[in-house]
This record gives structure tokens, sequence and C-alpha cells, in this order.
């Protein structure tokens, strides 16, 4: 138990045992060791879990692919001659070689650089050079099979345009993978109207992947870190949230802001007295238009184990995390719109994204903050997290009240199921 | 015209003129001066940083979108009172200026610069590689009515925090 006082790392060899009994404590080594760290990509990365990989406006026409990754794999998202799509290891499956290497990319078939050997949109090996031989010499034996060497082909779903995959075929169904009370929050921004790619970011973050999640499962920074949000004003101290929670596995989360209502007399009051330190010159990166049929202004959900669906205003935003080791991760923003949009919106779309990625107003404290946790927990991987505020257990507090970090100890709750621990 | 087609010199002082713009804006924040940044621009510019893919493929979007000069002092005012960042110096680079064209009132203007940004720890690393195309007024004064910073160092290391 604690006696109070940090205590110090051991030393290299850390055993992987979990601290006490429950997901109020987590140990420094999960984000460090690398053999938790190997764990994780064979049992979360390519186990039955469900990643994202694109939305279908990414590859409109046939032959159209995007490269991405699910853990350190790279995969083709490809968009298949009877318009489905399917997701593809990018390996061939002769000598283990990259077969695409444009990030975006348009083709009758995929073929590797290395010895042509190619692949229909499916994956499957269409034809292999030399197969017969040369003038009588060489060839492959007459029971090479290429029905048994296709590109590995991943499960997939699609929901309203965002399309997951899956390395393993036992994982459920994505709608149950989620749960109704996610999927409910998921498809506000995957209404089913027709996507717009607005464009791309892209960081490169010192910590762990699991640390980026928590921030995002964390309400208890949030005016605390971002000192932007209090001391401009656009934090309203009469703002109502709740947090809700996958609450079969805990693995998933949504924190909702509401919009201030102006005849809501306790809140009128308290903003009255309320004085920003400073006021925004030009304030049209957060000047919204109401563009959901509900009061949320701002809402922030993480699927696990790597994606973050965010609508903050008019600006909507996915967040991936493609880990890079157990000490690095890449983040990954797509910004989204619809197909509807004016060219009034765009715009909008544009200013408000100045408030996330590598220079968002917001977004720039936890980039640093998520490189100020990985120095900090990577010597020390004998010490532990400390989660307690809200109590110690992983259920969300039934007022649904956004004081808590119960859903940073939801997810260890089921990380430590997922991994054995 | 193709790359290699060489247009009618400049003017010699006209260059000089958009080296020194050059210049004195990357001493200025490399400097840390950066309350003076917001006066290299005129009130109504326009200073976007973006992506080289995003951009190619007809995206605007970009880690900065500023549509004026108070949107600049906005920047300001939040990297010296509300962003919480590590500590870091920064020194630009910059490799060739030149003027695209003009006419006398104004002038279309490029560069090529890499940016490095120096921590605590004593290291420097590069922050990114990019071209910007720039619409510059020439008036007593030379500012930017347009700096647009396209950069290939697409996987930003950290956050980017300081203008570029």
């Amino acid at each position: 138990m604690d006696d109070g006082h940090a205590v110090l790392a051991t030393t290299a060899e850390t055993p992987l045992i979990w601290p006490g009994d429950d997901a109020s404590r987590v140990p420094l080594w999960v984000y460090s060791d690398k053999a938790n760290y190997q764990r994780e990509l064979d049992r979360i990365f390519y186990g039955p879990h469900w990643h994202y990989i694109g939305v279908d406006v990414e590859v409109p026409e046939i032959g159209d692919y995007k490269r991405t990754t699910i853990g350190e794999r790279s995969v083709l998202m490809v968009r298949d001659s009877d318009n489905s799509i399917n997701a593809l290891l990018n390996s061939c499956a002769h000598r283990g070689t990259e077969v695409c290497q444009k990030t975006f990319g348009s083709s009758e078939a995929l073929i590797c650089p290395y010895h042509q050997w190619t692949y229909d949109l499916k994956g499957n090996l269409q034809g292999v050079p030399f197969r017969n031989g040369v003038k009588g010499q060489g060839g492959f034996p007459d029971d090479f099979d290429p029905a048994q060497h296709g590109l590995k082909r991943l499960k997939t779903e699609t929901v309203n345009g965002a399309v997951f995959a899956t390395f393993d075929d036992s994982a459920p169904t994505f709608a149950d993978y989620i749960g109704p009370v996610m999927m409910k929050y998921m498809t506000r921004v995957f209404s089913g109207k027709k996507l717009r790619i607005i464009g791309y970011q892209r960081q490169k973050l010192r910590g762990n992947w699991k640390l980026y999640m928590e921030n995002i499962k964390d309400p208890y920074h949030a005016t605390l870190l971002h000192v932007f949000l209090v001391s401009f004003g656009i934090y309203r101290i009469d703002q109502i949230g709740v947090t809700e929670q996958d609450e079969r596995t805990g693995a998933h989360c949504v924190f909702a802001s509401m919009r201030n209502k102006r005849d809501d007399a306790d809140g009128a009051e308290e903003m009255q007295s309320y004085k920003p330190d400073y006021e925004l010159q030009d304030p049209r990166m957060v000047i919204p238009v109401p563009e959901f049929p509900d009061d949320i202004s701002i809402m922030i959900q993480t699927l696990f184990p790597g994606l973050i669906v965010q609508q903050q205003t008019n600006s909507l935003q996915l967040r991936y995390i493609i880990p890079l080791g157990p000490d690095e991760f890449e983040l990954a923003w797509t910004y989204l719109g619809y197909d509807e949009d004016d060219e009034e919106m765009i715009l909008r779309r544009l200013r408000h994204a100045n408030l996330t990625g590598p220079s968002g107003y917001v977004s720039v404290d936890d980039s640093e903050v998520m490189e100020f946790s990985g120095a900090g927990v990577r010597p020390n991987p004998g010490n532990a997290a400390v989660l307690e505020l809200d109590g110690r257990s992983p259920k969300p507090p039934p007022e649904k009240h956004m004081v808590t970090e119960a859903a940073i100890r939801g997810f260890y709750h089921h990380y430590r199921n997922v991994m054995g621990y | 015209m193709t790359a290699l087609t060489a247009k009618r010199p400049v003017a010699a002082d006209l260059k000089a003129r958009i080296d020194d713009l050059y210049a004195r804006y990357a001493e200025t924040i490399c400097d840390g001066n950066i309350e003076a940044w917001p006066d290299f621009f005129t009130d109504d510019c326009l200073y976007h940083v973006k992506p080289r893919s995003n951009n190619d493929r007809g995206m605007m979007l970009g880690p900065i979108f500023s549509e004026s000069k108070g949107a600049l002092v906005d920047r300001v005012v939040a990297i010296r009172n509300s962003m919480v960042f590590a500590p870091r110096a920064m020194c630009y680079v910059i490799g060739t200026t030149r003027v695209v064209e003009t006419d006398g009132d104004t002038a279309r203007t490029r560069s090529m610069f890499s940016a490095y940004h120096t921590l605590d720890d004593g290291d420097s690393h590069l922050l990114m590689v990019a071209r910007t195309f720039d619409h510059v007024e020439l008036g007593e004064e030379v500012r930017f009515m347009e700096r647009v910073v396209i950069f290939d160092t697409e996987r930003v290391p950290g956050a980017l925090i300081y203008p570029v």
C-alpha cells in the first residue's frame, strides 16, 4: 500500500504485476515496458478489437486505395470493383515487401514492385511472373496454389461512411463492440450525410499511446491545464456536461457539454460576474452556428483502443493513435465536413480548427503534457499512478457529472481484462 | 514558362528590401521578440501554415489559419499567457528568397527555410522544412499581405508553438 510518499522505481526487471485489485492504481511500467508493449500489439491491435481505417469518401472510385496503419502494420483501404471496401495487409505474400508506397493511390490491381506478384482489389493473387519457368527452366511447383497466397484480408465494417477493420475474425460485430450508447453519439457525426475531408494533420509525440487516450478521458485537467479556455472566456462557468460510458466494458466513453441556455437564471448571474482576462481580437475561430439537432456544443468520444471522435462547435475531427513503440506515437488528425457544406461552412470549420492540431490553442497543451508524462514515467516503471477522483470504481457517476476519473479507471479495468493482468 | 526561363532581373533595391524583410522576420521570432511579430503584417492579412500534402490535394486545412493581424495578436497573447509548453529556442535558416513578380505597389515573393528548435536539454531538432508563398505590400514599410507557409515535415515533432 502507499505510505503517502512516492516509491522509488525498481530496477530494470519490472515484474508485470498489477498493484491492487482495481483500476485506481496504474503501474507506470504499462507506459514503457517492451514486453508489455508487444503483448498490447498481439492482444489489442492484432486481437479482436476494431480499428478505424478511414472514411469511405477517401477512396471514392474503384481501385482507389489509402494506406493506413493498425498497430505497427501497414494496411490498405481499397475500393473494390463491387464498390465495397476491403482492408488488406500491405505486405506481399511472396517476401513480405510493402506492395503500395503512396498514401493515396489508384490502380486496377495491386502489384508488388519487387517481383510483380499481382493481386486483385480483394487481395487474391492473380498472377506471378515465370510461374511456368523460362524455356523449361525454373517455374513454380505444380501444386503451387495462388489461392493460398493472397494478401491477408481483414474483417471490415462501415458505419455511415466510417470504416473499421480488425485482424481477428472472432471480433464481435462493430455495433456490439461499441454498444448502443456509444453508437448513438458516434452517429451524431457519422449521421449518414455524405462526408467530405477538410484535411489532415499529423504529430509525433514522445510518450506512450495510452497516455493520449487517458488525456481525452480526463475531464479533471480540462480547465486546469487549458488556461486558454478560461482566460479568453470561452469556458462557460455554467456549462452543463455529461459523461457516458459503455458500461458493459468501460472501454469507450463520451463527454458532452451542452450549449448554454440564455434564460438559465443561475448561469446568467454567474456569467455577468465572469470577466475574461483577455478578449480575442478576432473571435471568428470560436463563433459557432448550430449544426446538430441537440444542444451539445462539444462532444468528445473515445473508442478503444485508439480512436477519438470529436465535435468542437463546427470543427469535426477524428484523432487516430498509431503506436511507434512503447515510448512514442503518431497522432493522425482527420478533419471532416459534409458534402452539403457551403463555402462559409468550410471556412468556419477551418477557423475552428485553430483550437486543435499541432498549433491548436487547446491541443498544444495536451501535446506538450504527453511529452512531460512520457519523460516522467519512463525512468520510474516501479511507481504507480493514483486515480481516485470521484472514488475508485470504473463505473461513471450516476449523476453523469464530469468531476471524475472514472473513464480512465474504466479504460484500465478493460485493459486489465484484455491483457490478462 | 518553364522553371528554367529567367524573368527580367528584379531591381536590386527591391530584392534587397525583400531579403531584409525575410531576415528581420526570422530574427524577430528567433530573438524571442514575438510581440513585434504581428507588425510584419497588414491589418487584413492572411497568415496560413499548412502541410504540403493537404495543399497538393486542394485542402486548405493546416495548423494555423489567421485572417487578420488581430488574430496574430491573439496568438501572441496565448503563447505568452495561456499555452503550456516546454521552453525552447527557435532558429530559422532561410535558404533562397525571390521576387516572383511585382506591380510596383506589391510583390509576389517566395522563400525556402528550415526551422530548428532547441529545448532546455540542449539538443537541437529539425522542426520543419518549408516553402513560403507570399504577397508583400511595398509601402514605407514592407509588410506581408499574405504569408502562406507550406511545410513538408508533416509529422510535426511535438507541437508547433512559435510562428514560422
